[in-house]
């Protein structure tokens, strides 16, 4: 590959080719498994206490690796682990490689780092599984270390549009949570930036506000009405506020609404009764669909119905279902164990130092 | 064979390796050159799998600061490939470095020549400066110049991006003779000064032919460095007595910088001044510097390809800019820097007084009037 000054887009996929990953399992399996390392990621970084940036380019890293190598063959675990390693030595926040394998074991076995010995054979081999997979993670990354997050987005959003506080941290967690689904490999950082921004203010605006429909069609409807420019209200239509500031083209505009019904796909399949805080995220309608993608997520009971039920939904695409129409048909089973679990909020369980 | 191996198979025979001309510890270097057009290139073969904490930390940030700056001061990255087990980076290659010429007694600078180089080390550091990128180790081997005369910075092991404020960076950095004050005192918040110190010195260098503020320990440093540029008072630098490692080194008088310069001209000084102020945040910047009138005064910066040139050939001498042994630290953030690559030989050591000498009798006899 030409070492051209580097055109970001080798990194971003058109949805299509989610379908086409080196995985075999299908694609909801593929990317419930890729949440599910996501999420591991997170609380491996949470408790080494990396600043942000590293959490998240570990996590893009993640995605870009399964564009090119399969679950089946490099466990998320070990992929997740290698990628918060390798992201501590780039981001400057060192750790040590026994302190990551340490952790990754308090984890896999949910006991408390200090019962895990420093000099046990399973940290050994932890160790060489990391360094292992960080070798095939180097090259699968083509050494395309520097990687932008949509958090630097938000924050000139935030100080550009003066937004409540509120706001502020519906959009940073939403930008957290974001990772958990692959659009950190198929938009730029600040379409993602943008889809987390309104997603926010729509919760925070409740449930009469504008649609996201309104909020992302290509004018505000204000523009149809005969008023001259003179007179147009001295404060811009708030809801609009963050389109507005990025000028997005009327193709970007198609790609937010379809990462606002990625991100929203996503938090419909959650388990409300484990996370009761997602009603209020769950209860928004996404934007009418501007093209036909597969179905990305389905509850995890879709994909791991528990043993003694007959019913065996097949998990394929071609369950064709508009998100919109999704929400509210499952119900809590099989409490999913330890990284099962895809919690909105990643938690920092202990501190290591 | 999958399309990932197939392009990276592709890439690798673009390449070819001819002789190894260095070995460091962590990489191999070869000369190589570029299948198709002959074009000569560096090969480094960083060896993976060897450390324990995996792919080393310098190789880490050379591959990531030089995949993003391109600029004609600031060496070209040109291609990265993996071969079984070693990565390979593809560097353009370049005669020699500032270090050679500096040293190489048949050449004779002059204040054109200095300006030169100096303009051109300037550029590439206000790229590196522009894109949040601190070099952290500038000094003259670290400057290469190519076969048209051409100064481009290399090295970017120990180079990093700028920290949030509030952030702490080591103060490990940068080799002795061109490390400033502040690191030498254990600031962990700095700034692109430590890089402008470091350019200072070197520019005291092209003047001198010798290492400007030769320490011999991180103490004797400071001394050295108060020897020549006086104590610094509480009022030209605020604060520094309140850094984490200040000892007081005893009181020096500052010493005219035209005693020891005695053919530079008063732009000159004041430029070198300016790059040695002790309070990093009034320091120039690479950017005001390109602006100074040293630049605008005669004589006009010589033509790269007008410059002295080395006799002696870059690969005839062991590499040893590969060098990098950087360890994890234990305690969070921050890395071990490298020990001192270019330690004071005893050759340097004997010749020290003898180098003064022939220093101070430099032909400047083309000095603009008025300087």
């Amino acid at each position: 590959m030409e070492m051209s000054p580097e055109t970001p887009d080798q990194w971003l996929f058109h949805s299509a080719a989610l379908n086409e990953t080196p995985s075999t399992c299908s694609l909801q399996k593929e990317l419930y498994d890729r949440a599910r390392g996501v999420e591991f990621l997170f609380r491996l970084g949470a408790s080494l206490v990396l600043p942000t940036s590293a959490m998240c380019t570990a996590a893009t890293w993640f995605h870009r690796f399964y564009m090119r190598y399969a679950m089946e063959d490099f466990h998320r675990q070990n992929v997740a682990a290698s990628c918060i390693f390798l992201a501590t030595k780039t981001e400057e926040c060192g750790r040590k490689l026994r302190d990551v394998a340490r952790l990754y074991q308090a984890k896999v076995k949910n006991v408390d780092i200090t019962t895990i010995p420093a000099d046990s054979k399973d940290v050994d081999n932890c160790q060489a599984a990391i360094l292992l997979t960080e070798e095939v993670l180097l090259e699968a990354l083509c050494f395309d270390f520097v990687v932008d997050s949509p958090h630097a987005e938000l924050l000139d959003l935030f100080d550009t549009l003066h937004s409540p506080l509120e706001i502020q941290e519906y959009a940073w967690s939403l930008a957290h949570d974001s990772y958990r689904t692959p659009l950190c490999i198929l938009y730029p950082p600040r379409i993602v930036a943008a889809t987390c921004y309104i997603l926010a203010q729509r919760i925070f605006d409740g449930p009469n506000s504008p649609s996201l429909d309104a909020r992302i069609s290509a004018t505000s409807p204000s523009n149809y009405l005969p008023t001259p420019p003179s007179h147009k209200p001295p404060s811009p239509d708030a809801s609009r506020a963050a389109i507005d500031s990025y000028h997005l083209t009327e193709l970007e505009l198609g790609q937010l609404g379809e990462a606002l019904g990625i991100l929203l796909e996503f938090y419909s399949v959650q388990d409300q009764a484990t996370y009761p805080y997602l009603s209020a995220i769950i209860s928004v309608s996404p934007p009418a669909p501007h093209s036909q993608r597969s179905r990305f997520f389905v509850p995890s009971s879709v994909l791991y119905p528990p043993a003694n039920t007959a019913e065996s939904q097949p998990a394929q695409e071609g369950l064709g279902r508009t998100p919109s129409s999704s929400h509210g048909g499952h119900t809590p089973l099989g409490q999913p164990s330890d990284d099962n679990k895809v919690s909105p909020h990643q938690t920092s369980d202990e501190y290591i130092n | 064979m999958d399309a990932v191996e197939k392009a990276n198979t592709e890439r690798q025979r673009r390449w070819v390796k001819d002789k190894k001309v260095g070995e460091g510890t962590y990489a191999v270097v070869y000369q190589g050159r570029e299948a198709s057009t002959g074009r000569k290139v560096a090969i480094k073969k960083i060896k993976v799998g060897q450390f324990k904490d995996g792919l080393d930390m310098s190789a880490i940030r050379e591959v990531k600061f030089l995949r993003e700056l391109k600029h004609q001061n600031v060496i070209e990255l040109l291609d990265v490939f993996s071969s079984k087990t070693n990565l390979n980076l593809v560097l353009e290659f370049l005669d020699s470095d500032l270090e050679m010429i500096i040293k190489d007694r048949a050449l004779v600078f002059l204040p054109a020549d200095i300006k030169s180089w100096m303009a051109m080390t300037f550029r590439g550091l206000e790229f590196c400066h522009r894109n949040h990128v601190l070099h952290r180790d500038l000094k003259p081997n670290n400057l290469l110049i190519a076969s048209n005369g051409e100064l481009k910075i290399a090295d970017f092991g120990l180079a990093r991006d700028f920290a949030d404020p509030g952030y702490k960076m080591t103060c490990q950095v940068i080799t002795r003779w061109y490390r400033p004050p502040e690191l030498l005192f254990g600031s962990r918040y700095y700034s692109s000064a430590v890089d402008i110190w470091s350019v200072g010195c070197i520019f005291a260098e092209l003047m001198l032919r010798i290492p400007y503020l030769p320490g011999e320990s991180d103490m004797d440093q400071l001394k050295t460095i108060f020897r020549a540029l006086g104590t610094p008072t509480e009022e030209e630098w605020p604060g520094h007595t309140k850094l984490p490692d200040y000892v007081p080194v005893g009181q020096f008088q500052k010493f005219p910088m035209r005693d020891l310069f005695t053919a530079a001209s008063a732009d000159t000084l004041n430029l070198l001044s300016k790059c040695m102020i002790y309070e990093p945040r009034k320091r120039i910047s690479a950017r005001e510097a390109l602006t100074h009138p040293y630049f605008f005064a005669l004589p006009n910066p010589t033509f790269p390809s007008k410059l002295p040139k080395c006799s002696t050939h870059f690969s005839a001498r062991p590499l040893d800019e590969v060098d990098g042994n950087v360890q994890m630290n234990s305690t969070g953030p921050g890395v071990k820097a490298r020990s001192l690559k270019r330690k004071l030989t005893s050759s340097d050591d004997g010749s020290e007084g003898r180098n003064r000498s022939i220093a101070r009798r430099l032909d400047f006899s083309k000095h603009t009037p008025g300087s």
